[in-house]
């Protein structure tokens, strides 16, 4: 039935001439009110209202629902919401006359030049009626609006003598003027395409010529702008967010960015998908739902510490709008630090860590914070049964700056009173505030100011008291130099701290503190060199100053002796350069390259020890005083970043990537899970650096439509130098903390499976892990060998991992999602015998993690109801009603064995053990 | 002490209703490393080394026999200690020079021998008062020490319990003979029992099953103040008459305290989620045949320090010790005394009786209704002992 749309509108004009050619007193403005209507009802309603005449290809049309609630609006504005996101497209002339079209618009008017050159368009086209109001309504930088309008780019009467041109500018969102990240933005034949940075900002180079320019983001809805390009020109495209949806149109086109980018092992959420996920309590979690893709372990459900492809906590670098977050967890590991009502978006990347990251082996993850709203003030607000969250947008000027500030705080002690006796006297709160204020000076300067502060506070029934927190603050300019360049510097400080002290005075009560605090300075550039390279280079810089512990007495009467360990200084610093290279459309390649180097600086005293002994009290040789400023030891070296990929066809590519890795900064812990007490370490002439490299290889291929995505990668990673800890080892307040750290080496391997499907009533992904990660410490030179000097299993090696993560929107007010997740249980070291000992019978331990624990399984449900959906009430709401670990499953978390009353017992723990029922209220203003 | 963790504890709470008995179906090797328990008292009181081996688990303590045990000093002295069964090897008084250093050194069965590293002889300062305070959950007892000389800071308690107790129910009758019976499952002989002191009154012993050690090293004063030793919970047996404990103190070289510090946190303070690998145990004591065999145990040399406190039930207002024997009332009508007594129960009170025969020149009672009961519950050495302990006021 392809039939071109000439001959269609033969058959039909003659149909529709009488019936609607009768109607007189035509009129624009329109009412509407459908559900899933046919296009034949539609039109049967404009043509009423209005009096207009239709001409369409039945057979085109026949898989358009339009659901649509408008009041006296335009036609065109009707016509444009309802074909927003397909390509649909409409041409309305001067005779009353509505054509509707597929792919390309009906011209309504002859090109003035048609007779001409056929490259040359006329220069204010008017395609309908319409456009002319729609116009009046441009802003300055010139919006481009309407997906069947033409756009003229640079001037054609100036022959700029180059056969290629750049066009930049930025991707919005139509409501909120907020930047669209990572939209692709691509024209076809030659096919050319680039991402939008995280600005919202896209710069590509094109021959000059006429282009449907296609706009393509997450969660909006697809569009196209047809241009014509004479000369370096700035276009800014505003999406539209898909709150209105066309019910069964499939809006797929083409949404390739998993088959088409060069980069690997790259994963982004947006907070739509992350809220749609079901977490305990309620509290949408964006690390939680991190956990569910593949290769992101941690060791059990108390953990917000992630394990990316077999690398330990530490090694993930969290940044949040540039800030790095030490710890991001609240409330031992139960909520995550981010406020889910500033988030945009987060990307992971676990395989191809671009150049312009670095300082952490395994994983980065990028968390992007919302920009407020730059036309309007709204705000939301959420109620749930720990937490509540309350948070402020709107323009300081009207599309020019905007904030937003968002808070949370708990009331938690609710739970600890409903707990057994012995915690009745406990306490826990926390609470974090988030703000950014973005500001738009002029066409090419942004700057933005964000912060983010958190704090953490407990105690357990005993005299204690923790209290930790988070502060980071940043600055932000970002300047377009011109269409090819732009750059982007930062400037911040970031603050980790907790100190522990006891609340009553006695002889040994105490306060210690703790402190890491880094500086930083970034300088980041795009150079668009033309449509098949592209660089990025720049530089930063870290200085780093712990303070590794301090005691001090905690009342009058203590007798604690003040005991401070030495602040540690360091500056890291990276230089580096990537470029993206095109070399056929088919094939590219991007390759990096960063040169780090670390300096850990005085005032510090170093202990030498004897060369080939093992780093032990008894083999200090001399200790070295340096002074303040001095270099006392420089760590350097390149780290690669490389990756390929080959398409074979639109939806299917194969990529493979070979990255390395250096770090400079340690967590120094022997617990099992991240605890906000573990002590950070900067290398230093006795503490090597760690270093990690990865090969990996993907096939990516996309079916029906590019609505399913599926990829299966592969990765072998190795790391060295990793810092275990030794036996009894003093990790808080040591002075020579390399007598009771060891370096080990690591191994990690795996596959890992992903099918997604992003749209549709059902959406939702499954993600299969197999990961083996292990660890060998067999040097008798540098302390004790763990089992016999042969690998052992590091404990988050679970080797099998499977999450279904599913999403069911039965109509637009009601979703239901349903979760599964499977995981091999953990290893843990159990007794090999027992002893008696001072009393008791004892377990003796040998063979680090030899046994399993159990298997690990959950299914969470959750209930999404909103409010009803007209545009223009003044509050929109929601309830979100669900139920973690719907089975009630004992999922163990650890298997222990304990002395008690003289014989040993085992023990199961497990941290949820039946199912947890949670009720939140979300309102929006 | 104080500085551990604490916070740990708190998901263990979320979790408390999540805790279960678990016993995995491990398949432990068999081991039998040697295992040397002991420390070599320098002061007043016995030296007693315990000898043992690791064992499967589940499996059933294995005692090091027909060793034999030395205590070597660098100047050349050596004192041989004697077997006392069970592991025990056991020596008087040994009077060690402070000055010298000494180990131990072992001479299995087997033919291995082991030795230990030299070790100073601590000079233990004594127990300043064994302290106890009672709150609505109990007796908590702790220990205070101060040296001032500034040398000790690492400190090791253990301690003895001994307690006085009754059993609950004086017996009013006792079962003689169930041959002669009139009429099966209705009557049975019985003769009024006089009450026999012996066995309502006893006492009973209870050694530390926990590591208890405390240091001062964070101080500037070498003061233990308020080291827990022990809780006794409200209603327990143990303070229902006069409880008394022994507490005995000793102090240690770093090493010792970090070796005793790890086998605490692997054997008592696991369990917590923010939980710490185990951490191989290293001891003092090698084999010299194979230096690489494992041998549990840390040889120390301290001099030992005691202090007894007593507390009797009158200190302790609102006790309420409730036994938990109980009194069955049982009619012979409905099931026969012989079906008791073979179950393991012994009868206690008369509810209602008439004269029987006289048996063996005794009148004898019928017994209509009486009441039945376990037999620790009237007599206590079947719990205790019944000798009272040449300490007891």
């Amino acid at each position: 039935m392809r039939k071109m749309y000439s001959i269609c509108l033969c058959f039909v004009l003659p149909l529709f001439y009488s019936v609607a050619w009768a109607q007189k007193n035509a009129k624009d403005t329109v009412t509407l009110d459908l559900h899933g209507a046919t296009v034949d009802q539609f039109v049967q309603e404009l043509q009423n209202q209005t009096g207009f005449r239709f001409y369409y290809d039945v057979s085109q049309f026949d898989s358009l629902r339009v659901t649509i609630t408008v009041t006296d609006q335009p036609l065109a504005k009707v016509l444009e919401q309802a074909f927003t996101g397909t390509d649909f497209l409409y041409s309305i002339d001067d005779q009353h006359r509505v054509f509707f079209s597929k792919g390309q618009a009906v011209k309504t008017l002859l090109p003035a030049g048609l007779l001409g050159t056929t490259t040359v368009t006329p220069k204010k086209q008017t395609d309908s009626l319409f456009v002319p109001e729609v116009e009046k309504k441009r802003k300055p930088n010139e919006r481009a609006i309407l997906e069947n309008k033409i756009y003229e780019i640079g001037d054609k009467s100036v022959d700029i003598g180059q056969a290629r041109v750049n066009i930049a500018g930025y991707v919005l969102d139509a409501k909120t003027g907020e930047p669209v990240v990572g939209a692709s933005v691509y024209i076809e034949k030659p096919r050319i395409g680039i991402s939008t940075d995280q600005y919202g900002y896209y710069s590509i180079s094109i021959p000059k010529g006429r282009y449907v320019m296609n706009v393509q983001s997450i969660g909006m809805r697809d569009t196209r702008r047809q241009i014509v390009v004479y000369g370096e020109g700035k276009m800014n495209i505003e999406l539209q967010g898909q709150v209105i949806t066309l019910k069964n149109v499939i809006v797929s086109a083409q949404k390739l960015s998993n088959v088409r980018s060069v980069q690997m092992g790259v994963q982004r959420l947006d907070i739509k998908t992350i809220k749609q996920v079901p977490v305990v309590f309620g509290e949408a979690d964006l690390l939680r739902v991190l956990l569910t893709l593949p290769g992101v372990k941690s060791v059990g459900e108390a953990s917000t510490g992630l394990n990316v492809r077999g690398g330990s906590v530490d090694q993930n670098l969290i940044l949040f709008n540039d800030a790095t977050v030490y710890n991001p967890s609240h409330f031992f590991g139960l909520f995550s630090a981010f406020n889910p009502e500033v988030v945009k978006d987060v990307e992971l990347y676990k395989s191809s860590i671009p150049a312009r990251y670095g300082g952490r082996l395994s994983s980065v993850i990028d968390i992007n914070g919302r920009e407020g709203n730059k036309k309007n003030f709204a705000g939301s607000a959420g109620i749930g049964l720990l937490t509540s969250r309350l948070n402020i947008e709107g323009p300081l000027i009207k599309d020019k700056s905007s904030f937003i500030v968002g808070g949370r705080t708990t009331y938690a002690n609710w739970l600890l009173n409903i707990l057994p006796d012995q915690y009745k006297n406990s306490r826990a709160s926390f609470y974090d505030v988030n703000f950014n204020i973005s500001h738009e000076i002029n066409k090419k300067n942004n700057i933005y100011l964000t912060g983010y502060m958190s704090k953490d506070r407990f105690n357990l029934n005993s005299d204690t008291v923790y209290d930790y927190g988070n502060q980071n603050i940043s600055l932000k300019w970002k300047h377009v130099f011109s269409n090819k360049l732009s750059g982007i510097f930062t400037t911040g400080y970031d603050r980790y701290r907790y100190n522990i002290q006891s609340d009553h005075d006695s002889l040994t009560s105490y306060k210690l503190n703790f402190d890491v605090n880094q500086g930083y300075f970034k300088a980041h550039f795009n150079y668009y060199l033309s449509s098949s390279h592209t660089l990025e280079f720049g530089v930063n810089s870290i200085y780093y100053k712990l303070h590794p512990g301090s005691y001090q007495p905690g009342g009058g009467k203590s007798l604690v002796v003040p005991d401070e360990v030495n602040a540690e200084q360091g500056l890291e610093s990276a230089a580096y350069i990537s470029d993206r290279y095109t070399i056929t459309p088919n094939f590219s390649v991007e390759a990096g390259i960063r040169y780090s180097m670390f300096n850990y600086l005085g005032p510090q005293t170093i202990n030498t020890y004897a060369p080939g002994l093992p780093k032990e009290t008894d083999n200090i040789t001399g200790t070295v005083n340096y002074g303040k400023g001095d270099f006392i030891k420089t760590y350097s070296g390149p780290e690669y970043r490389i990756s390929a990929r080959y398409s074979f066809s639109d939806s299917f590519s194969i990529k493979a990537g070979y990255n390395t890795q250096r770090q400079y900064i340690h967590v120094l812990s022997n617990t099992t899970a991240q605890a906000p007490t573990d002590i950070w370490k900067l290398s230093d002439p006795n503490i090597k650096p760690q270093y990690g490299d990865q090969f990996s290889l993907g096939l990516y291929k996309n079916f029906k439509s590019n609505t399913i995505e599926a990829s299966v990668e592969v990765y072998y990673k190795r790391i060295q130098d990793y810092l275990d800890y030794k036996s009894g080892a003093v990790l808080v307040l040591n002075h020579h903390i390399e007598t009771d750290v060891i370096n080990t080496k690591g191994k990690a391997y795996g596959v890992e499976v992903l099918i997604k499907k992003n749209t549709g009533k059902l959406n939702g992904w499954i993600s299969y892990t197999y990961s083996r990660t292990l660890l060998k410490q067999d040097d008798p030179t540098a302390g004790e060998v763990i089992n016999n000097g042969k690998y052992y299993p590091a404990n988050y090696d679970k080797p099998h991992d499977l999450t279904v993560i599913s999403n069911y929107r039965v109509n637009h007010r009601f979703s239901v999602s349903l979760n599964a997740t499977y995981s091999t249980g953990r290893p843990i070291t159990v007794p090999i015998g027992t002893f008696y000992y001072a009393g008791s019978l004892r377990t003796l331990y040998a063979d680090r993690n030899s046994y399993r624990i159990p298997d690990y399984f959950r299914m969470d449900l959750a209930m999404n109801i909103l409010g009803n959906h007209k545009v223009d009430q003044k509050t929109h709401n929601s309830w979100t009603i669900g139920i973690y670990n719907l089975t009630g499953r004992k999922n163990p978390y650890s298997v222990y064995f304990i002395s008690e009353n003289g014989i040993v017992n085992g023990y199961k723990l497990s941290i949820f053990g039946s199912a947890i029922p949670y009720i939140n209220f979300n309102i929006s203003f | 002490m104080r500085k551990t963790h604490h916070f740990l504890w708190l998901l263990l709470f979320l979790a408390i209703c999540c805790k279960e008995k678990f016993t995995p179906n491990l398949n432990s090797p068999t081991t039998g490393y040697l295992v040397v328990e002991g420390i070599i008292n320098g002061g007043n009181g016995s030296t007693n080394i315990n000898l043992s081996r690791t064992i499967k688990l589940d499996s059933t303590l294995q005692h090091e026999l027909g060793a034999i045990v030395q205590v070597e000093g660098n100047d050349n002295t050596t004192y041989t200690l004697t077997e006392k069964g069970n592991g025990l090897y056991q020596i008087d008084l040994l009077n060690l020079n402070s000055a010298n250093k000494y180990r131990l050194h072992i001479y299995t069965s087997n033919n291995n021998e082991y030795i230990s590293d030299f070790v100073d002889v601590k000079d233990t300062p004594p127990i300043d008062t064994v302290a106890w305070t009672y709150d609505g959950d109990g007796v908590h007892i702790t220990a205070n020490t101060h040296d001032p000389n500034n040398n000790s800071k690492y400190y090791y308690w253990n301690y003895e319990e001994t307690w006085e107790y009754n059993a609950p129910f004086i017996p009013e009758l006792k079962t003689v003979d169930t041959i002669i019976n009139f009429n099966e499952g209705h009557t049975f002989m019985v003769v009024p029992w006089p009450a026999d002191p012996s066995v309502h009154t006893c006492w009973n012993t209870q050694l530390s099953s926990q590591i208890l050690i405390g240091s001062s090293a964070k101080l500037s004063e070498d003061i233990i103040e308020n080291a827990p030793v022990t809780f006794v919970p409200k209603g327990s047996l143990k303070l229902s008459k006069m409880y008394s404990i022994l507490v005995k103190q000793y102090a240690l070289t770093a090493d010792a305290y970090a070796f005793l510090n790890i086998m605490k946190k692997n054997t008592e303070q696991t369990g917590s989620v923010f939980d710490p690998q185990p951490s191989e145990l290293k001891g003092n004591i090698h084999s010299v045949k194979d230096p690489s065999e494992i041998v549990v145990g840390y040889v120390s040399a301290a001099k030992e320090q005691t202090k007894r406190i007593f507390i009797s039930n009158s200190q302790v207002q609102n006790w309420n010790y409730q036994t938990a024997c109980q009194e069955d009332t049982v009619d012979p009508a409905i099931t026969p005394i012989r079906q008791w007594v073979a179950s393991g129960y012994v009868p206690v009170h008369i509810l209602s009786k008439h004269d029987g025969i006289i048996y063996n020149g005794v009148q004898t009672v019928i017994v209509d209704t009486y009441t039945i009961t376990l037999p620790q519950c009237v007599d206590c050495t079947l719990t205790g002992t019944n000798i009272k302990p040449s300490f007891w006021p």
